[in-house]
């Protein structure tokens, strides 16, 4: 059959705040999500209330909430961190996120991510700030090898949308 | 029979004759079974060309695809055949049975090497006037006329061990690294593996050497690991071990070809090795062939590429070829061997077939024109003459281990005498040579070796454990080799021919020395030897043999010329993928840019990638008009335009003021809550960066907007500065760019459309002034209302979440339906700020201008610290002389609109004699004023307001009148309403 066998899909719209801070506020986030923020880079770490941590550097996490969440959440981390120096920032609206799934993915994201997703090098639970077809990237595989979601900077949304659908090669 | 499939038989046409072949054919061995030889003419003097070799080197073995498939210059020993294949000869006009151009060969004394570069260098300048014709006499295929309809991809691929060749030291450097349990990626440019015992009678561990083939690839395919790709060619060797593949027809039915981006951290090379021909007389006629082409067509394919065949060779290797062609059916009549003493085994051999050795013997002739009939043969012994019929001449001039990518990779191939070749030298990459590759030509040897380098590279990545392999083949002698460059001829009108497709001469070569040129590399650009498709894989050791013996020079100290990408062909088809049409570049949308798709926005590219519109035309108007229209809605009524595109860095944390005081030119530390200000950002050197707005939210929070095309650049200068220059500074940067869509509502109407799309603060003069910033709703919406303008007006600006920026652009456009609305694009947008003066950072401030320049030295702070580029800035405006610096021109003609870049000069001056003192930065019609006007940067022009100077535009010269650069409410009524 042509083309590779692959669902590219838009996920159901979740809160995304970015939180920058030393290890002083990261103890403060654990405290209030319940869940330690993960520590080490290009890991993703479930949190209680079906949250979602990213940790792209030691200073820098993104923090996934269900839709509606993120405003109080964010109040809540702000109350916290008081005067202690941070940076927590909604940016629901700045990433788009597509989902990809099926049994190709890999042959998929390959055409267009310069980083090794090798399942030995990126399994489940991975996420990774990368190239993908020209533009930047945050690269995830979750629960399973063969789901990865992507999020672009949400005015690429339609230009990756149509270059994984020609990815695809149906 | 060979190793095609005789139960799938296929049809195929070449030079319009319809012949048939079998699944597992090349074109070139359905052609030799079909009793096609002759398969193209030469390139300079139009010879008759046949099939030459079997693989990649082959050199006159051109074809054009046509039909669906149209592509030029494919190599028809290395293309698979399919039903329904249509080729034809790329030279040969009418065809290549008969060309008009061979009377080239007639006058080939005028016309030898360097004869272009002498004969059409005058008068000056006609190169181009005489390659009109030279390049229809010449030349290969033809380009495609239209898109290829397969599809190209691209893939990156990263791997533990990348191994290059199939062959018998390819397969077992897999083996070992994959048994080890390395991730391995093998690569070969054959349809089968095999390499070099595809065409033999080789024996592995006492069995026949494709049996050990078969296992090995079998093993293989087992491995979860290893992946093997076949009709894949390493192309290029680039630095830290990346190498390109080009796989062919990866599947023919709708992928044509992949390129595929290696990032292996071990490369081994197992390249092997390519015949040589000899360089002797008529060397190039149809009917003489490398000898291991002709049992590589007996052996994997199953033809007889004649049916009798002298063998011409220097080296021992032949014997084999000579014998195994013979077993085939094939008489073989002579051995011709230039050397006195051969393997006495060998000749023992050949003698036992039948074989008749002539030691110390030369080809002398080759008889024939379209076919090879016979040879003269000249014996040294006793100084005669034999003449053989024979419609096959085989010939090898040794082997030359295929070092290209080795060179590619920064290796310095070295001179191996005992092979009179090239070898790769040592190693400057994560790479190793294997077998054939590194001059290892005896079977047994090469396995073993490349199986030990597969085994060191994968423990090099940290996988150990490979299980011990013996390999048990037939002893096997050494090359016993004697180089002989160019074979002697008493025919002084005799040509022999070193590149075949290049019809590069050994007299070429000579002429070349002669005249001077010494370096390999210039008698290269000089003859064109090695120039060619084949890229010198067949010629060129035989070029710098040639050089070495004119010059008395050993060959190693010759040199090679520096191999680069790509090693075989690469089309523009796979260089591109699928990155073409609207893919081409990642474009940028706003939440509002399907609307003014839908609405006639007229789009483009401007800035940072982002699709706007230009204009927003209404039925049958022109550009012009369009803009007018906005631009008087905007200073008469009220006008709507999305500033989204606007780069957005939020800026947190306590040292923010002070952070701000460092990077802008002008102070931040009396900026209040709720307010912005203009600032201009500067590079160390005092040049413009960036202009633009940055607005304070709370006590430890401000967002920054930048320049739509350079958001990502001044990021990275911020983070860069943070992080190197001043990391004791607690402030995060957190881009915000796409998290929020900007609509600005701009005119004498537009506090009346904000009040109608009901907004819940207050926003009167008093209430909200300019420069003010803050929360509220708008049309139901959160949102942040800024008074910042860029047209010069009464403007609000309103960021929402994007996901709401459709919505609040559809509620502003209905609350201002009664107030005459109109939809503003970016050149509108452009007129409205020339009207008002505004500096935009990427035209008046073209990478060159500093803040003096732009005429905003008064927003330098005096008073406050350090800041970026301030010690540039205090020397610039001491330096006084003849800066651009931008200003106002008034166009006496007011029907002359200067076009962007128009050069100034000075009145009086001639446009013959003209000296630029400036140019003009933009350009309009000005609706509001009536006239044109437009901004410039003049030499020290704040100095020459009221002159007069002479705007040139290469056909006529206009006066214009210096002023200010304000044309419309220079004390910014308007925009404080």
């Amino acid at each position: 059959m042509q083309g590779y066998e692959v669902s590219i899909e838009i996920p159901p719209r979740r809160g995304l705040l970015d939180l920058r801070g030393n290890a002083a506020i990261r103890l403060i986030c654990n405290e209030q999500l319940g869940g330690d923020l993960p520590l080490a880079a290009n890991r993703l770490a479930c949190l209680p209330g079906n949250k979602l941590a990213y940790c792209i550097s030691p200073d820098h996490w993104l923090l996934q909430v269900e839709e509606g969440d993120e405003g109080p959440v964010l109040r809540s981390l702000e109350q916290a961190a008081g005067q202690t120096f941070h940076a927590f920032t909604d940016v629901s609206d700045l990433y788009a996120q597509i989902r990809l799934s099926g049994p190709d993915v890999r042959e998929v994201l390959v055409q267009g991510v310069s980083i090794d997703i090798h399942p030995r090098v990126f399994p489940a639970g991975s996420t990774a700030r990368c190239e993908f077809a020209k533009t930047t990237a945050q690269l995830t595989c979750l629960e399973t090898a063969s789901v990865f979601e992507i999020a672009v900077y949400s005015s690429y949304q339609r230009y990756a949308i149509d270059w994984l659908t020609q990815a695809q090669g149906r | 029979m060979g190793r095609v499939d005789r139960s799938r038989p296929i049809t195929f046409r070449f030079n319009g004759q319809t012949y048939s072949g079998f699944v597992g054919d090349t074109l070139a061995s359905a052609l030799l079974a079909n009793g096609v030889m002759l398969v193209g003419r030469s390139i300079k003097y139009h010879r008759p060309r046949g099939i030459m070799s079997a693989g990649v080197e082959e050199t006159n073995a051109i074809v054009q695809l046509l039909g669906d498939e149209d592509e030029p210059n494919v190599v028809a020993t290395t293309l698979p055949l399919y039903q329904g294949l249509e080729a034809s000869s790329v030279n040969g006009r009418p065809d290549s049975r008969f060309d008009a151009r061979a009377i080239n060969d007639v006058l080939h004394r005028f016309i030898p090497a360097g004869f272009y570069y002498k004969t059409f260098m005058w008068p000056d300048n006609r190169w181009d006037w005489y390659s009109r014709f030279i390049r229809r006499i010449a030349g290969w295929g033809t380009a495609p006329q239209k898109a290829s309809g397969g599809r190209y991809e691209h893939r990156y691929h990263h791997c533990d061990v990348l191994v290059v060749g199939a062959g018998p030291a390819g397969l077992a450097a897999t083996l070992a690294a994959g048994r080890a349990g390395a991730r391995v990626l093998l690569v070969d440019n054959q349809t089968e593996a095999g390499g070099s015992v595809l065409g033999s009678s080789a024996m592995i561990n006492s069995a026949p050497a494709m049996r050990w083939v078969e296992s090995a690839t079998t093993e293989l395919a087992a491995m979860p690991e290893v992946v093997r790709l076949t009709e894949a060619t390493a192309v290029g060797y680039y630095k830290q071990n990346f190498v390109t593949v080009l796989e062919q027809r990866p599947d023919r039915h709708w992928l044509r070809e992949r390129l595929w981006k290696v990032r292996a951290r071990r490369v081994v090379l197992a390249t092997g090795a390519i015949e040589r021909p000899l360089t002797f007389p008529d060397n190039d006629k149809p009917g003489v062939m490398l000898a291991s082409a002709v049992t590589t067509y007996c052996f994997r394919y199953g033809v007889k590429p004649g049916r009798t065949a002298v063998v011409f060779t220097n080296n021992n290797r032949s014997y084999r070829h000579a014998i195994e062609i013979a077993e085939h059916g094939i008489h073989v009549a002579a051995i011709v061997d230039l050397r006195k003493s051969p393997d006495t085994g060998l000749c023992e051999e050949a003698l036992a077939r039948g074989i008749e050795v002539l030691r110390s013997s030369h080809v002398v002739s080759v008889k024939g024109s379209h076919r090879v009939t016979g040879v003269g043969v000249a014996i040294a012994t006793d100084k005669s003459i034999r003449e053989f019929h024979c419609d096959l001449l085989a010939v090898s001039g040794g082997w030359d281990p295929a070092v290209h990518l080795h060179s590619q990779s920064g290796g310095k191939p070295v001179y191996d005498e005992s092979i009179a070749s090239f070898i790769p030298g040592k190693s400057v990459q994560q790479e190793r040579p294997a077998g054939a590759c590194r001059g290892e030509l005896r079977l047994a040897k090469a396995l073993a070796d490349g199986y030990a380098a597969g085994a060191e590279a994968a423990a090099l990545c940290g996988h150990v454990g490979v299980p011990v392999e013996s390999f048990d083949c037939p002893a096997e002698p050494c090359l016993g080799i004697l180089p002989v460059w160019d074979v002697p001829t008493a025919r002084k009108a005799a040509r022999a021919f070193v590149d075949f497709n290049n019809d590069v001469t050994s007299k070429d070569i000579r002429l070349a020395v002669r005249e001077g040129y010494r370096s390999v590399e210039l008698v290269k650009r000089y003859t064109t030897a090695g120039m060619g498709l084949d890229q010198g894989k067949s010629s060129n050791v035989n070029v710098i043999g040639l050089i070495a013996e004119i010059s008395a020079t050993p060959p190693g100290t010759v040199g090679t010329t520096t191999y680069r990408p790509a090693y075989s062909p690469v089309s523009f088809g796979a260089m591109a993928g699928t990155d073409n049409g609207q893919l081409i570049f990642p474009w940028r949308r706003t939440p509002i840019t399907d609307w003014f798709i839908a609405n006639g926005g007229h789009l483009d590219e401007t800035g940072a990638l982002f699709r706007r519109p230009l204009y927003i035309a209404k039925p049958k108007e022109t550009a012009s008009d369009a803009i007018e229209r906005e631009a008087l809605a905007v200073r008469n009524a009220a006008g709507i335009y999305d500033s989204t595109p606007l780069g957005k860095i939020s800026i947190k944390g306590p040292d923010a003021v002070k952070f701000l005081n460092r990077v802008y030119t002008n102070a931040w530390d009396k900026l209040p809550v709720g307010r912005c200000k203009f600032g201009y950002m500067l590079h160390d050197d005092g040049r413009l960066l960036d202009d633009g707005v940055t607005f304070r939210l709370s006590e430890e929070h401000y967002v920054m907007s930048t320049g739509s095309g350079v958001a990502d650049i001044v990021l990275r200068h911020l983070e860069r500065l943070l992080h190197c220059e001043w990391p004791d500074l607690e402030v995060y940067l957190t881009p915000v760019s796409d998290q929020f869509a900007v609509i600005c509502v701009c005119g004498p109407q537009a506090r009346l459309v904000m009040q109608q799309a009901g907004i819940d603060i207050d926003i009167s003069r008093e209430a909200f002034r300019f420069f003010d910033t803050g929360f509220c709703k708008v049309a139901g919406l959160d949102a942040r209302l800024s008074r910042v303008t860029y047209t010069g007006e009464l403007s609000f600006e309103i960021e929402v979440p994007s996901r709401n920026g459709l919505k609040l652009w559809k509620a502003l456009m209905e609350a201002g339906a009664d107030y005459g609305i109109t939809p503003v694009g970016s050149d509108t947008s452009m007129l409205l700020r020339t009207e008002k003066g505004f500096i935009a950072a990427g035209l008046e401030g073209d990478g060159h201008a500093n803040i003096h320049d732009v005429g905003m030295g008064w927003v330098v702070a005096s008073d406050k610290g350090d800041f970026i580029g301030k010690r540039s800035t205090e020397r610039d405006i001491n330096a006084g002389g003849t800066r651009p610096q931008v200003v106002g021109l008034l166009p006496q003609d007011p029907t002359f609109v200067p076009p962007k870049g128009t050069p100034i000069i000075e009145p009086g001056e001639t446009c013959e004699s003209r000296e630029s003192i400036g140019m003009v930065t933009i350009g309009f019609h000005s609706p509001a004023l009536g006239y044109p006007i437009a901004l410039a940067q003049l030499s020290d022009g704040r100095s020459r307001l009221g002159d007069t100077v002479t705007l040139y535009t290469g056909e006529r010269t206009v006066s214009a009148r210096v002023c200010e650069p304000v044309f419309l409410d220079p004390d910014g009524e308007r925009m404080r309403s």
